[in-house]
């Protein structure tokens, strides 16, 4: 089976690398048109957190020693200034501007999806293995099962939301780049890499602080497999039912690791700590003439969470709390945070023997509900969903779910156009689409869990009965 | 890849083998079994497991937020206390007035005969207990001293007389030795002589505070009916006087219609005269004196005097006098900071309207007889100074043409200030006697306040009451009781602090700013905004649980039958 | 200073020689014993249309300030400053725009006048700049009661603590430590006739008498420009001892002379009659008289004070004193060639200086000036600015922008000034995008030996304070320095945020206005005030949510969030049974999925070709 998938993977190898390097041309095309299309000023595209204009404004200020986050510009990390700031102001000639940073979110593109490719290998292994060990092994071979790690990449780099937030001068790639990593590392078993990610991740960007969780389960049951007890089950009725049979074929069997590996967990948490405090420290020496550590917080997470800029995106916080009364503020915006952890452990409980899967799931729910998304959070998620392509394959509404993302991606920009560049439309326009991608992404969430619970289930019903038609 | 899809399209082309198999097998799973099989336990395990951690989240994180985020700040208010303040059951104010009997000529063994009968004659006079003299010989005396009596034996006269001092708290009483109570005596002329002249020298006093607590809520009825003339006056004074406050701003304005006299010489003139009063006043309150020129002033225009050749003078009614201050034109503006600020106006009319007199509306009253000034009730004093050419011309007012307006204006202050009118003598006296009445009236309307307080923030249930106001409400409290333990030991300086010290916050406390934050967002708004989100949540969490626990409780039942 | 004064007159036609000799003096703390109150006014006319300057002085000593005995210093202001612990006080009320193209140069080089709507700046005393910043607030709300303004909405919002652009004009304000300078203004404030009756309430005549007897409210707020202005400075009274503070309460406007010489009963602008119309005789269809090319109508009209004023001059205000170092109490600044006739009905004394002439009225008695018309003015021509500014918001849309203010220099000499902004914090600007062009305004011959000078030579100092959401306005102040005759253009990029609905103005979707910038321009002689020029006030239109929609967005929103929890949760604890465990029913369900699943095979086979 391995050789078969082998050959089938060189059959693909030209072609896909083909796609990459299209993907990469098409992105300088786009890099090269004047002031990249207009996408930087796209509120679909650069969030108040993510918009490098207000990266290089914030650098300006720290050049005229000043604090960067002095008036309320800047939000983002001071590490992702000093790395991203020199670039700003470095104009080159007959190039356009920002040229060297559209570079480097180019490649930070073309490395997510190497690692996506890489990580859903792993995943795609993993899967197999599970199959032959439930002695499914007819289903790889009959069926040849798509690579979905080819899949995945290819889906990432040609998302239009990719392109965009990578086109549009947003910080995106970068903090996509970091997640991916965690997850990465966490699929190889590389707890330190694991770790790295996980920090630099929570660091840009608050959110991913939940993927801890997946994170560890990764580590500690290793890379997506079907509920344990099924092995459980087949192994015993096996072992029950033919005593005479000699245990070889049995014994030959690679054994199902089963058992939580509590060694990589401690060295993630090790790695984990270490990596925070070296951040950490980085951090305060970069602001420590700023009012320290405490204002940094304040002025990046604290923004994050008590959602003060107001100004529109394709959430629906902004004109939430625009019309919210101020007596209920703080209500709501507990509630609307607390939702992600309240669904957290429940999630978790269910898909603990998916931890990958667990992850696109949190990096979903949390994109639907953080306070100021962008499209670059949603082509992470739509690029990992890439992954399960084999076991989403029966997922209901994927129909209905692609056409409403190309609707609602094709609708904002006009509603907005109409409301603040026409002037015809009011924000409700707007606010209506929001309201229509906060839907879809609900929906995706509750289908493909609900398709993935189901899978779960086929596998059961076709490990276990298969038996019994055999003893009959 | 499901095998329970034989049929479907997709699994056409590829659908040979194993899918075979299953559609079979699905086949006659079908026919085989109509309800679902049994559940394993470990998912019925996991279910309980995440309804489980839905409700503890949401317990636990959810709910104690919602109370945190969305419950107005109310600090509790000594509401007990604060209600007994009100009723007035709280404190019965009582004034004993330490008088000192000084008798340097005459024998102690008499003089303490003496002091012994004059107290007894006078508490046989006084009906009022709460307001009494406390006679007390000159080694007794203190700071709290109200009234000295000096025993002066003279010869000559036959009968005792008394002279109040205009200028001091002392009453000097001449009288013949003969006069002096032998140690035997059970009676004694001197001595009631001297209780007379005590009682009606505090009666008026006595009576105004016997009427004010009657008037107070939770008061014992008055100990004996007042005449309505004295309740007229009193009426007229509490109409007169303006609101109490520790400070004000005496503000004089020289007013005139044309260009001159634009000078007038009022520093000397308020030196000379205001000065003296006000530094007699420092004790109930401070001061400032500010003075202002304003030309071409003239009078608002509805009032019109009238020319009266026979005594080549102009008249203005008295009645028109309410109209005389032009407030729009003139600025007449309170001055910054608090306290009250009390005008006083001296208006000299333009030269072809001089003189100008004030004829009283009452047609009795002859027209010579010639009114200049007139008192506005809680706002200040006119005074209208008709210069003879010849002052005019120099354009400026001399001290001694002013001396004249500024008495005026003096008497108006006090006036103003609600001084009693008796003893009318010795103003040293009056001014004590209005610390007094003072405080009891400041004791009055600190505790009203109180309880205004009370109700208002237990019939509003969303209001918030902030730190301030409730730290400020105590205060109050405490200097509420302190000054009415001055007022037992007749310490009546250190009770006038007080309670001015209890009026200002007890104020404070109820005009809080941040107390009428959220009183008007109605309580079905509040559903109308939790309802959407908190509905749709807890439903579903409320019915899992009920599921969970019934199943639980049947298999509890279930472990036991076996 | 005298003859230093006299000179600049020679070089530049400015209106009076008292204004400056104050101006300086004040300026250098040197003034002189001066009556406690003198009054002022000048007269210029101006094409189609006439300037006048009010200006009322007086003056108080600190001895008798603090034993608060007031002549005619205005008692309510003193205490407020006392109070708020105020050392130097300029409030202004301006509304209109000064044409430099057709008036020239501004009046008392701009010293005297304020942004559209009301600026306000005071020099504060207090320990730390906390104390001072409350005492700044107290002072504006107890001023928005004098003055029936709505200055109590200047808030830290609209605070600032400009560094280069103002300076004390009073007698050792400059070496006292612990002040601070606080700037505030108010763009949108209509200036009105209720704020001119507290200012006349301040007046020792109170507009009964005086030059202050020509102010009237209608004919004020109609001006094509008009300044209302309170200074109050401390003064060095007669010698080196006495200390006071001195009152400048000063009007100036530029009334057009047609538009207030309408009759009060019928204010419509008609076409003259026929035979009041000013024809051109050369055209050929003249001859027949009913036809008529109108010539328009001379600059410098025929009027009278009465006439254009629609009050009497009642004489001088008889308060006045004699002691008063400049004795005129009217000054006409007639244009080249201009006759003017004096109406008095008392006897008049007249001074006659350079360019200008001025009169002491009668007391009590009615004084008239009228101007001749003068036809031809072609010699006319205002004198030149020192600076031209104008300054307008590039791009459009509701979210971002940009500002571009363009300065031109039209003197040959170089120019240094301080340009000083303030934008509100929901406008904020990306000053890292701030650009500088310096482009020469000479003929061609010129321009090719003209180098356009770097940034850095342009900007010599820069201090930008930014803004913070709902709490600090952003502020940005350059030192610039301009060759001569050239235009420079500033530029850079905004955002426009959008706020909570709570915080809009009544009529949010008439937009936000935007401070003038204010220009102090250098004096290149140390010992001469500095002038100052403002930029008109801009209209920011913003981005404004639905305010009638609060319930619905909160009920949609929370709906919305809420279902997908309700879901997920469902989706949970669901139990999955699969469709042929249960009886029939699930067929349906079955042949939906058959179809899409039949959609996603087709569409798995187009990929594969691909």
């Amino acid at each position: 089976m391995e050789a078969k998938e082998q050959s089938w993977k060189k059959k693909k190898q030209p072609w896909f690398w083909h796609w990459v390097i299209a993907s990469a041309i098409f992105r300088l095309i786009l890099i090269y048109f004047p002031k990249n299309l207009n996408l930087a000023s796209r509120p679909e595209v650069s969030t108040p957190l993510t918009s490098l204009r207000r990266l290089a404004e914030g650098y300006w200020l720290k050049q005229s020693s000043m604090s960067p986050y002095a008036g309320s510009m800047y939000h983002g990390s001071p590490l992702l200034l000093s790395l991203l700031g020199p670039l700003t102001v470095q104009r080159i000639e007959g190039l356009p501007d920002h040229l060297l940073c559209s570079l480097v979110f180019v490649i930070a593109d073309i490395i997510n999806a190497m690692l996506i490719r890489a990580s859903g290998q792993k995943l795609q292994m993993a899967y197999g293995q599970s199959l032959k060990l439930l002695g499914l092994f007819e289903l790889p071979e009959k069926s040849e099962i798509i690579t979905s790690g080819d899949i995945a990449a290819l889906v990432y780099l040609w998302n239009p939301f990719t392109i965009v937030a990578c086109v549009g001068l947003s910080t995106s790639p970068v903090e996509n780049l970091a997640i991916i990593l965690s997850l990465y590392g966490a699929c190889k078993g590389l707890a330190p890499l694991a770790a790295f990610g996980w920090v630099m991740a929570t660091h840009l960007s608050l959110y991913p602080v939940i993927l801890i969780i997946p994170v560890i389960l990764l580590l500690g049951y290793g890379p997506d497999t079907p509920p344990r007890k099924l092995f459980m089950r087949r192994r015993y009725i096996e072992v029950g039912d033919n005593p005479s049979k000699d245990r070889e074929d049995l014994m030959d069997r690679p054994e199902v690791p089963h058992v939580f590996s509590w060694r990589l967990i401690i060295h993630f948490l090790f790695w984990t700590s270490l990596w925070s405090v070296y951040v950490l420290v980085l951090c305060g020496v970069s602001v420590k003439q700023y009012g320290g550590l405490w204002e940094l917080f304040k002025r990046t997470y604290g923004f994050m969470l008590t959602v003060q800029d107001l100004s529109p995106n394709i959430g629906v916080l902004w004109y939430f709390f625009a019309e919210v009364f101020d007596f209920f503020r703080n209500f709501f915006l507990i509630v609307f945070h607390g939702n992600i952890l309240f669904m957290i452990l429940p999630l978790a409980i269910r898909l603990k023997h998916r931890p990958y899967f667990l992850a696109f799931v949190y990096i979903a729910i949390s994109s639907m509900l953080k306070s100021y998304p962008s499209v670059g959070d949603s082509a992470l998620y739509l690029g990992l969903l890439g992954l399960f392509v084999n076991e989403l394959a029966d997922m209901q509404f994927s129909f209905f779910l692609f056409c409403g993302y190309i609707g609602v991606s094709l609708l904002s920009p006009v509603m907005h156009n109409l409301w603040i560049w026409r002037g015809t439309g009011n924000a409700n326009f707007y606010f209506a689409t929001a309201m229509a991608y906060a839907c879809l992404q609900i929906i995706l969430v509750v289908e493909s869990v609900s398709a993935m619970l189901n899978h779960d289930r086929k596998l059961r019903k076709l490990s276990l009965p298969e038996l019994q038609v055999g003893k009959t | 890849m499901s095998p329970d899809r034989g049929d479907s399209p997709s699994a056409g082309p590829k659908g040979f083998g194993p899918a075979h198999i299953d559609s079979k097998k699905i086949v006659e799973a079908v026919k085989a079994t109509r309800d679902p099989p049994p559940e394993s336990q470990e998912s019925i395990d996991s279910r309980r497991w995440i309804v489980l951690s839905f409700l503890l989240i949401v317990s636990l994180l959810g709910l104690p937020l919602w109370w945190k985020t969305t419950t107005v700040y109310r600090s509790d208010l000594p509401y007990q206390s604060m209600y007994h303040w009100d009723a007035g059951n709280a404190c019965d104010p009582v004034f004993p007035l330490q008088v000192v009997l000084e008798s340097p000529h005459v024998p102690v063994d008499q003089s303490q005969k003496l002091l012994n009968l004059a107290q007894r004659a006078l508490d046989e006079l006084n009906a009022f207990s709460a307001h009494h003299l406390r006679l007390v010989d000159s080694t007794q005396k203190s700071e709290n001293t109200v009234l000295t009596v000096q025993l002066l034996p003279t010869d000559a006269a036959a009968s005792p007389t008394a002279v109040l001092q205009p200028h001091a708290t002392s009453l000097d009483i001449a009288f013949a030795p003969s006069l002096l109570p032998s140690s035997s005596a059970t009676s004694s002329s001197l001595a009631s002589f001297i209780a007379d002249e005590l009682h009606n020298t505090f009666l008026h006093e006595q009576a105004t505070i016997a009427h004010m607590i009657a008037s107070s809520p939770g008061s014992h009825p008055s100990s004996k009916p007042l005449s309505p003339e004295f309740l007229a006056l009193l009426e007229d004074r509490k109409t007169r006087a303006m609101k109490y406050s520790p400070t004000y701003h005496l503000t004089f304005t020289l007013l005139t219609p044309t260009a001159s006299p634009a000078n007038w010489e009022i520093e000397a003139a308020v030196h000379s005269i205001i000065n003296p009063l006000v530094r007699a006043l420092s004790s109930v309150s401070t001061f400032t004196i500010d003075t202002q020129v304003q030309p071409y002033a003239i009078f608002s225009s509805s009032v019109h005097p009238v020319h009266n050749e026979a005594q080549s003078a102009w008249f203005l009614d008295q009645a028109e006098l309410g109209a005389f201050i032009n407030a729009a034109e003139w600025p007449l503006s309170p001055s910054i900071g608090e306290g009250n600020t009390i005008n006083f106006l001296l208006y000299v009319p333009a030269p072809e309207q001089t003189p100008l007199y004030i004829v009283p509306s009452d047609a009795t009253a002859d027209a010579s007889s010639q009114l200049h000034s007139w008192l506005l009730p809680q706002w200040g004093s006119a005074y209208i100074l008709n210069l003879p050419p010849s002052a005019l011309s120099t354009g400026t007012i001399s001290a001694k043409d002013l001396e004249a307006p500024l008495l005026s204006f003096s008497t108006h202050l006090l006036a103003l200030l609600g001084l009693p009118e008796e003893p009318h003598k010795s103003l040293p006296l009056r001014l004590a006697s209005l610390r007094r009445t003072l405080t009891l009236s400041l004791l009055h309307s600190s505790a009203s306040t109180l309880g205004a307080l009370a109700r208002l923030t237990q019939s509003l249930p969303s209001i918030s009451i902030p730190k301030p106001a409730a730290a400020s409400v105590a205060h109050t409290l405490s200097s509420l009781d302190q000054a009415c333990a001055a007022l037992k030991i007749g310490d009546f300086k250190e009770a006038l602090v007080k309670a001015r010290e209890a009026d200002i916050e007890a104020e404070r406390a109820f005009f809080d700013k941040s107390m009428v934050g959220q009183v008007y967002f109605p309580d079905e708004h509040k559903v109308a905004v939790y309802l959407p989100l908190l509905g749709p949540v807890a439903v579903p969490l409320i019915l899992a649980f009920v599921k969970e626990a019934k199943a639980g409780v049947a298999c509890l039942k279930a472990l036991k039958g076996v | 200073m005298r003859c230093g004064s006299g000179s600049r007159l020679g070089a530049t036609m400015l209106p009076s020689v008292a204004l400056f000799l104050t101006l300086f003096s004040s300026l250098l703390g040197l003034t002189t014993a001066r009556s406690p109150y003198s009054e002022h006014l000048h007269l210029q006319p101006l094409p189609h249309s006439l300037l006048a300057q009010f200006e009322f002085s007086s003056t108080a000593s600190d001895t008798s300030l603090e034993e608060q005995n007031f002549r005619f210093f205005p008692r309510s202001l003193s205490q407020i400053l006392h109070h708020a612990h105020t050392k130097e006080l300029h409030l202004r009320f301006t509304s209109g725009r000064w044409d430099e193209e057709s008036w020239g140069r501004r009046p008392r080089n701009g010293a005297r006048e304020g942004g559209t709507g009301i600026e306000m700046w005071a020099w504060v005393d207090g320990e730390t700049e906390s104390v001072a910043y409350t005492r700044w607030l107290a002072l504006v709300n107890s001023l928005s009661g004098l003055f029936c303004a709505s200055l109590n909405y200047i808030d830290s919002t609209r605070t600032t603590m400009p560094i280069a652009a103002f300076e004390p004009e009073g007698y050792s304000v400059n070496g006292t430590h612990n002040l601070h300078l606080f700037h505030g203004t108010l763009p949108r404030e209509v200036v009105c006739t209720e704020n001119l009756t507290p200012f006349m309430k301040m007046l020792p005549c109170k507009g009964k008498a005086g030059v202050s007897s020509l102010l009237d409210g209608h004919k004020i707020f109609d001006a094509a420009w008009q300044s209302m202005a309170i200074d109050v400075r401390p003064v060095q009274l007669g010698g080196s001892s006495a200390r006071g503070l001195q009152m400048e309460q000063s009007i100036d406007m530029v009334l057009d002379i047609e538009r207030s010489m309408r009759p009060k009963d019928d204010p419509i602008p008609r076409p003259y009659p026929q035979d009041q119309m000013l024809c051109d005789k050369d055209k050929w269809y003249n001859q027949y008289g009913d036809s008529c090319y109108p010539v328009e109508q001379p600059p410098f009209p025929d009027f009278t004070l009465e006439q254009v004023f629609g009050r009497k001059l009642k004489g001088t205000c008889p308060l006045i004193d004699d002691a008063n170092d400049k004795p005129t109490s009217i000054c006409v600044a007639p244009a080249g060639g201009q006759t003017v006739e004096i109406k008095s009905a008392g006897a008049y004394k007249e001074t006659k200086s350079s360019g200008q002439r001025c009169f002491r009225m009668p007391i009590d008695a009615d004084f008239d000036v009228e101007f001749m018309e003068l036809i031809t003015a072609a010699d006319y021509s205002p004198p030149l600015p020192k600076l031209r500014v104008e300054r307008t918001i590039s791009g459009y849309g509701q979210q971002r922008g940009g500002l571009k203010s363009v300065i031109v220099n039209p003197l040959d000499e170089p120019v240094d000034f301080v340009y000083l902004e303030t934008l509100p914090w929901f406008m904020k600007p990306f000053i890292h995008t701030l650009q500088t062009t310096v482009s020469s305004s000479l003929s061609q011959g010129e321009v090719q030996t003209f180098r356009a000078p770097t940034r850095e030579e342009v900007i010599n100092d820069m201090h930008y304070q930014p803004g913070i959401d709902r709490q600090r306005a952003a502020h940005l102040e350059l030192k610039l320095r301009m060759p001569p005759q050239t235009k420079l253009t500033l530029t850079y990029d905004f955002e426009k945020s959008v706020l909570r609905y709570t915080e809009y103005p009544p009529d949010a979707n008439r937009g936000f206005d935007v401070a003038p910038a204010v220009i102090r321009i250098l004096p290149s002689k140390p010992d001469e005030p500095s002038s100052y020029v403002r930029s008109t006030s801009l209209l920011i239109y913003a981005a404004s949510p639905d305010f009638s929609m609060p319930y619905n967005v909160i009920i949609l929103t929370s709906t919305v969030i809420a279902l997908g929890f309700g879901s997920v949760f469902n989706l949970l604890v669901r139990r999955l049974v699969g469709a042929h465990e249960t009886g029939p029913g699930g067929g349906i369900k079955e042949r939906i999925r058959g179809r899409i699943a039949a959609i996603r095979a087709k569409l798995g086979a187009k990929k594969k070709t691909q």
